[in-house]
This record gives structure tokens, sequence and C-alpha cells, in this order.
């Protein structure tokens, strides 16, 4: 489809009905549009043949969302006639995504309505029951909006509730906090009880019961995981806020009751307001990345069998022995068998690390989990194997560290005891001294010593770090991790995936080729779309090439071609039947019936992966575990050469014993690597980091996500968590500091309590401003703001 | 003085209420997606031509 402009004077666009302006018109098979766009739309409704397809060519992918249990779960209404689902599609992009979506029943009439949700990247369809979900996706698919289903759907659901929910409680919150404020503000004017004796009190118990309501709903959530992770034994950061959200609320009801003072209800409507914002706000950034997805979203529920000459979809657990599976491109092998038929070149990256595809003989054994990037294949079941036990390994639970409380949280502790110990000494003391004010000196210790600012440090340290976190495309699973982070001594990374990019290729050239030659191979795979073509000739830049007579190309073996008299074969070793060599992949030449030598591809490490090394290896130990094969370690020593430690041939199970012998030798360790195939050792390490190229992938049992393009910031992001002690000090340095000159004057007799709830307010907006403009700052000296 | 007691019933049933329009208006959905009504109105659905006579 070539546009030409051309142009008549009354010329309607024949897809929209606007006049066609010379500038943008488009003339396609004789008819005119007013614009490209309008032009493709009207191909994609004539050509609508090229968007049906035969239920044997649905992806195995999307296949198994039509099994009865799987449908009932993905979708939200059902009747005889229609269902109704929502299905996120993250390519869309633009209004015109969103155009074309939403005109889905144009496209194809058993789609009865599209709705498209623009900030959840999603769209609700309802179709009929005729046509199945799989071909939905494939019709998503082919439009370029491959869908993505979340058979943990309930998952999404609860938290999607849970953010709702959070911005009513900040509206409950809001709206008490400026009442209370307003409430109290006569107060602060200096409204005496004595003038006004009606108003006063109404003023306070209005304010006692809009902190009720504070308390009982949007406080709740406080409550809830302080009062749990006391029943588990267990330190939270919710602790300690709960503990001075009791102690202001029981001090100000005591107060208002007694008829001593107003209480300092509003700070408290004020204190858990902005930390339900800064709680909204945070979960907002997070809402797009699941942690937890189900293992089927990897391997597929049903496959493709062929009886005979024609195929159907199975149930993979209604397989029998000798049943023929067919697995397209780009699929996932999804049981153990043996190769029938088709060129079966298995990338088992995401099972064993290892890198490099392998060429399957027919007869061989295929084993599950794999990915087929050669055509399409046929599999003999060998034997029946129950996929769960397949997954056991991976599903192990995150193995919960020794319960370790933080040092702050010890801190607190100890603070409250103290400050009431040092209020009933005072109050012991003042009453022998001066009884008429024992009273007051006891209240004005205990309301300067509020620990509100030591309850708000901790989470607002690890707040904002992980906000900037996540500004660096670093998302971790809980705030808690940055503590764990700053322990760390010592990193482990996957190599494949992790160190290397998946995206781009090295080719090392082996054997003697004269300049003629190079062009001769450049020529001939410049005609290819192979990667390991496409690599070639990105690495033979610099040669010329020229044109070629004849070329053949044997899918996933090689190439058969002829330039002037050269008869050139390029390919792999079993098709030019040179000397095996199966560790790596290399590319075997052959010119005039002479092999003159092969050029070896390999992922490169990243840019710039030596400095990181290097800049890593002066706070910590490094180690590299890899699936691959130790012909890579010269390659690795090269980029750096001091890893404390370098194992090849690793399986997951010896990644976690690794990690296992590495805490017995006292090391905190932290794990870097892309997933599934770490998740062991993910799931065994004090941190867990999966490296990715898209949020959307499948990384269960880690502890935070990295999105590879970042990753040279790794050492930056480390030192910012490692600083996070600093802070925490400093701001317990602060309020300790504060207490005490506080508690000095108090104790004194010398703080009037109107001073004292001015003060306490401003502590806590100093601790929290102290802590957000250190991290800040430290951010911005490390370039990560 | 008194009638400060009729303005604060006021400011906060006035309050009240908008905290209850708002939680109205949040469980309707109209805040969970903020950008495609934005598009939509975009979408010419009294096209001529072509397009709409398909729709017939």
């Amino acid at each position: 489809m070539k546009p030409t402009t051309s142009y008549t004077v009354s010329t309607k666009c024949v897809y929209c009905g606007e006049r066609c302006i010379p500038a943008t018109t488009v003339v396609q098979s004789g008819l005119s549009f007013c614009c490209f766009g309008c032009s493709t739309l009207y191909d994609l409704h004539e050509n609508i043949d090229d968007y049906q397809w035969s239920d044997s060519d649905v992806s195995i992918e999307y296949k198994q969302y039509d099994l009865e249990e799987v449908f009932n779960q993905l979708v939200d209404f059902q009747n005889d006639k229609i269902y109704k689902l929502t299905i996120s599609a993250p390519s869309i992009y633009c209004a015109s995504c969103v155009e074309l979506l939403e005109d889905l029943p144009e496209i194809n009439d058993k789609i009865f309505r599209s709705h498209v949700n623009f900030e959840n990247r999603d769209l609700t369809l309802t179709v009929s029951k005729e046509l199945p979900i799989s071909h939905v996706a494939m019709l998503l698919d082919k439009l370029g909006y491959p869908p993505q289903f979340n058979i943990t759907k309930k998952a999404g659901e609860k938290s999607k509730r849970k953010q709702q929910d959070l911005l009513r409680k900040v509206a409950v919150a809001g709206f008490c906090f400026g009442n209370t404020m307003m409430l109290s503000l006569p107060h602060y004017f200096g409204l005496s009880i004595a003038s006004e004796p009606f108003f006063v009190s109404l003023f306070r118990y209005l304010n006692v019961a809009l902190s009720i309501l504070v308390l009982a709903y949007p406080a709740k959530g406080y409550f809830k995981t302080a009062f749990e992770s006391i029943a588990n034994r267990k330190s939270h950061i919710d602790i300690p806020i709960v503990l001075g959200i009791i102690a202001i609320w029981a001090w100000s009801i005591y107060e208002i009751i007694g008829g001593i003072g107003f209480g300092y209800l509003d700070s408290l409507a004020g204190l858990i307001f902005f930390l339900l914002v800064g709680k909204w706000y945070q979960n907002k950034v997070y809402s797009k990345i699941t942690f937890e997805r189900s293992i089927h979203e990897f391997l597929p529920l049903s496959v493709r069998t062929k009886n005979k000459s024609d195929h159907s979809w199975t149930r993979v657990d209604d397989l029998q022995i000798e049943d023929i599976v067919v697995v397209k491109n780009s699929e996932v092998i999804p049981i153990n068998g043996r190769l029938k038929n088709g060129n079966a070149i298995i990338d088992y990256s995401f099972v064993t690390g290892e890198s490099v595809p392998e060429i399957i003989q027919i007869d061989d054994e295929i084993y599950i989990g794999g990915k087929q990037t050669g055509g399409e294949i046929e599999i003999e079941i060998t034997t029946i194997q129950d996929t769960s036990k397949i997954w056991s390994a991976w599903k192990t639970p995150k193995t919960d560290a020794a319960i370790e409380t933080h040092w702050t949280t010890v801190v607190s502790q100890y603070f409250t005891p103290l400050v009431l110990l040092v209020a009933i000494v005072a109050l012991a003391a003042w009453m022998y001294i001066d009884s008429t004010k024992a009273l007051f000196v006891f209240s004005s210790v205990l309301i300067v010593a509020c620990p509100c600012a030591l309850a708000l440090s901790t989470p607002f340290t690890y707040g904002s770090i992980s906000r900037v976190f996540g500004r660096n495309k670093l998302f971790l699973k809980q705030a808690d991790t940055v503590d764990k982070l700053s322990y760390i001594n010592h990193i482990i990374f996957d190599k494949t995936g992790t160190l290397t990019s998946n995206r781009s290729h090295q080719v090392v050239q082996h054997g003697a080729f004269t300049n003629d030659q190079l062009k001769l191979v450049k020529s001939v795979c410049a005609n290819s779309n192979h990667p390991y073509s496409v690599a070639i000739v990105h690495q033979l830049e610099n040669t010329s090439s020229m044109p070629i007579d004849t070329y053949e190309e044997i899918e996933g073996r090689g190439i058969i071609a002829t330039i002037g008299s050269h008869k050139i074969r390029i390919g792999s070793s079993q098709f030019l039947n040179a000397l095996d060599d199966k560790n790596s992949a290399v590319v075997y030449v052959e010119i005039d019936g002479e092999i003159l030598g092969h050029f070896g591809i390999q992922n490169s490490y990243r840019t710039g992966l030596g400095d990181l090394l290097k800049s890593l290896g002066k706070h910590f130990n490094l180690s590299i575990l890899s699936g691959d094969n130790s012909a890579e370690k010269n390659n690795l020593t090269k980029v750096f050469s001091s890893f404390k430690r370098v194992l090849f041939n690793q399986t997951p199970e010896d990644k976690k014993e690794y990690i296992k012998t590495c805490h017995q030798n006292g090391d905190n360790t932290i794990m870097i690597g892309d997933g599934l195939n770490d998740q062991v050792a993910l799931n065994q390490s004090d941190v867990g980091i999966a490296v990715t190229e898209n949020v959307t992938g499948f990384y269960p049992n880690s502890d935070g996500i990295l999105m590879s393009e970042h990753f040279n910031k790794l050492p930056r992001l480390l030192a910012l968590s490692r600083y996070a002690k600093v802070v925490l000090k400093a701001s317990l340095a602060f309020s300790v500091f504060y207490n005490l000159i506080g508690i000095t004057f108090a104790v004194a007799g010398s703080l009037t309590p109107i001073v004292a709830a001015i003060l306490m307010p401003l502590s806590s907006i100093t601790v929290v401003g102290l802590v957000t403009a250190l991290v800040s700052f430290k951010a911005k000296k490390l370039q990560l703001l | 003085m008194k009638i400060l007691l009729v303005l604060i019933c006021v400011s906060l049933v006035m309050a009240l209420l908008f905290l209850v329009l708002f939680i109205k208006a949040q469980q309707g959905g109209q805040f969970d997606d903020l950008e495609s009504p934005s598009f939509r109105i975009l979408n010419e659905k009294n096209k001529t031509g072509y397009n709409a006579k398909r729709k017939i």
C-alpha cells in the first residue's frame, strides 16, 4: 500500500466523508481518502478476512483461556448469549488507539461493545459467546495490541478496590482534619473556658466526635497491621505510629474530660491525613506492577494435538503417551517429549540460564519450559508428567529471616516508658515543692515528649527513599526492603539476562578470512533475517557487499549461495559436517568446499559493565552464578577480574545452596537475577531483585524489580539505601536533642502547655522535613533525582 | 455569639455534604479514568460516507 497524491475539486473521502485536501489526500486502488489514517482503517475493514483464522492457528498462549474454569475466572459477567470481560493491553498509547479499539464492534460484529480505560491501559468488551476469548485475543494481537490476561485477576481487583478505599479514607481524614482545625482555632486565639463555657465545651466535644471518626475509619488500617504484627511477634513500622496515635488521643481525651485543656486532636487528624496521602501516592506509583502471577500465564494449560491430519486442542492433563503435540514458532514447549518433525531450535534460557539456543535432532528429547525458535515442530509425548511437580521447586515460599527487631523500634519501645518515668518522677518532685504546679508539669512533660517524631522518621525515611527508587525504575515490594538493602555486603549476580543484554549480540570471528572472503560472507548473510545473520552483517559493517547469483536458505540450518564462481555455504556445524562444538552458538563458513572458520555469537555484556562492577567491588563482595558453560569464563574475566567467585554450570538448586553457604558465613546477600530461572535464588537471598525489560513479566518471589535500562544505576541506588542508616540516626539524634531540651524546660516548670502544644507538631514537621531534605539532597548528589 | 452555633452547624453540614458527594462520585467511577473521555470527544460518531453506511 503506497500512498500517491492526486486531487479533484469535489473529492470526498471514501471512508469518513470529509473533503480531501491535496496535501494529505491518499489514493489507493482508485479510491480517495482524506488522510493516511482513513485509508488504513478502510483497508482494515475491507480486508477483514486477514483478521479471521481457523481454530488451530490460534496461539497456544491464548487458547488456554477458553477452558471453562479459566474462562469463568476471567469474565466479569456472562449469560447464555454474551460475556463481558476486561483485558489489559499495555500498548494502548494515544487517542487513535482508543478510537480504533472502541471501533472493534465494526471490525468484528460478534463484539457488541468496547470501552477503553486509558489510564489503566485496559478495555472492557461485551462479546457474543460464539466468539471465544482466544479469538478476541488473536484479533487484538493482530491489530498490534497484544492482550495480557491475569488469571490471578482477583488479586488485581483487590488492589484496585484497596486503592479506592484508601482514597475514601483520605477524604474522610481530610474532612476531619479541616474541621478539627477550625474548631481548635478559637482556643489558639485565647478563648477561655470562663468566658464562654458553652462554646468551649461544644468545640471540645465536637473535636472528640471527629477524632473518634478518624480513629474508627481512616486510621483503622494502622491499628489492624500493628495488632497483627504484635500477635505474630514481628516488628512493623506501623507499631510506633499506632503507639503515637493512642498516646495523643488518650492524653487529649484526658485533658478534655478533666477540663484541663483542649487536647491535640487537630494534630492527630493532620498526622493521619498526611500519612494516608503519602500511602495513597505510593500505591498509585506501584499500581501497574504485579508481583504475583500464576505459573499458567507462562506454561500453557491446553496444547495443540495432531490426530492424523487435523489439529485439535487438548488439555495438558488429558494427554496420553504417543500423542503428537504441535508447537509453533516462538511458543513455549508445554510437555516433555521426543521431536518427531520440524526444525527444533530450543531456547532454554528461561529454565537453565543457558543463553544459546539448542538445536534438537529428530527423535531427541525436548524438555518442558524451552521456547521454540525455528518454526513449527511436532513432539511425541514419551512420559506423562505431573506438571505441578515441575513447578513445586519454584513455589517454595519466601523464607522468613530470623525475627529481628530494628534498632529504631527498640529505641521507641524504651522511649515511652522512659518518658512516663520522667513525668511521674517530676510529678512526685513537684508535689513536694509546689503541689499546685505538679499536674501542669506532668502534662507538659508528656506533651513535649510526644513520640511522633520518632514514629514518623522510619516510615518517612523508607518512604522517600523508595520514592526515589521508583523514579529510577527500581520498584520495591515493601518499603521495609530499604532497611534490608542497607545491610547488604555481598552481591550475587546471575549472568544471562542480567549482566548480558538479551537484545544485542556480539560476534567473535575465528579463523583467517581474506577481505574478499568476508565480502562474500556479508553478501550472503545480508539476504537472511536470521538473528545470527543480522549480527554477522552488523559485525562486518565496514566490508562492502556484492550482488549474489543464487540463494537458498534451509530454515534453522543454513544458507547455500553462489556468487560468480564461488559456492558458499554458511550454517550450523551439523549443516556443514564441521567438528561439533555444541557449547556455544557458532556459525560455520564454507567457501568452495573448504571450511575456513566460524563466527561465535554471544550475548554481549551491558555497556559500562566493567566500571559498574569496579565501583561495586569497592564496597561489596561480588559473585557471579551462571547457568552457562565455562566457555564464557575468559570473556568474563576480561570484563572484571577480581570477583570473589565466578561459578558456571549452576542449576537453580546450586545457586540456592551457594547463597545458603554465604549466609552461614555471615554475609547479607542480594541476588540480582532475571526472573524465572533465578526464582529459587531470589527467594533464598536476603533481598532478591529481578532485572526485567518490561514490568509485566514473570517474577515471583522477588523483593523488587529493576528495569534493565536502569541497571547501571545500581551502585548509586545501593549507596542511597546505605544512606538510610545515616538519615535515621540523624533524625533520632534530632528528636532526642529536642526532647532533652523540651523535657528539661518542662520538668523545670517553665514551659506552658500552649507553647508545648505548638512545639509538638513543629517537631514532627521538622523531622519529616529533615528526613525528606536529607534523602533528596543525597539523591541529587548521586544524580538520582 | 449565639449566631456561631448556626454557623458551625452550616459549615459542618456543608463539609459533610461535600464529603458524601465526593464518595458518591468516586463510587460511581468518576475518578477511575481521567483521560479517555477527553479522547472520546474527538471520535466523531456522526460520520458520513463509508463509515456511516457500514453502521446501518
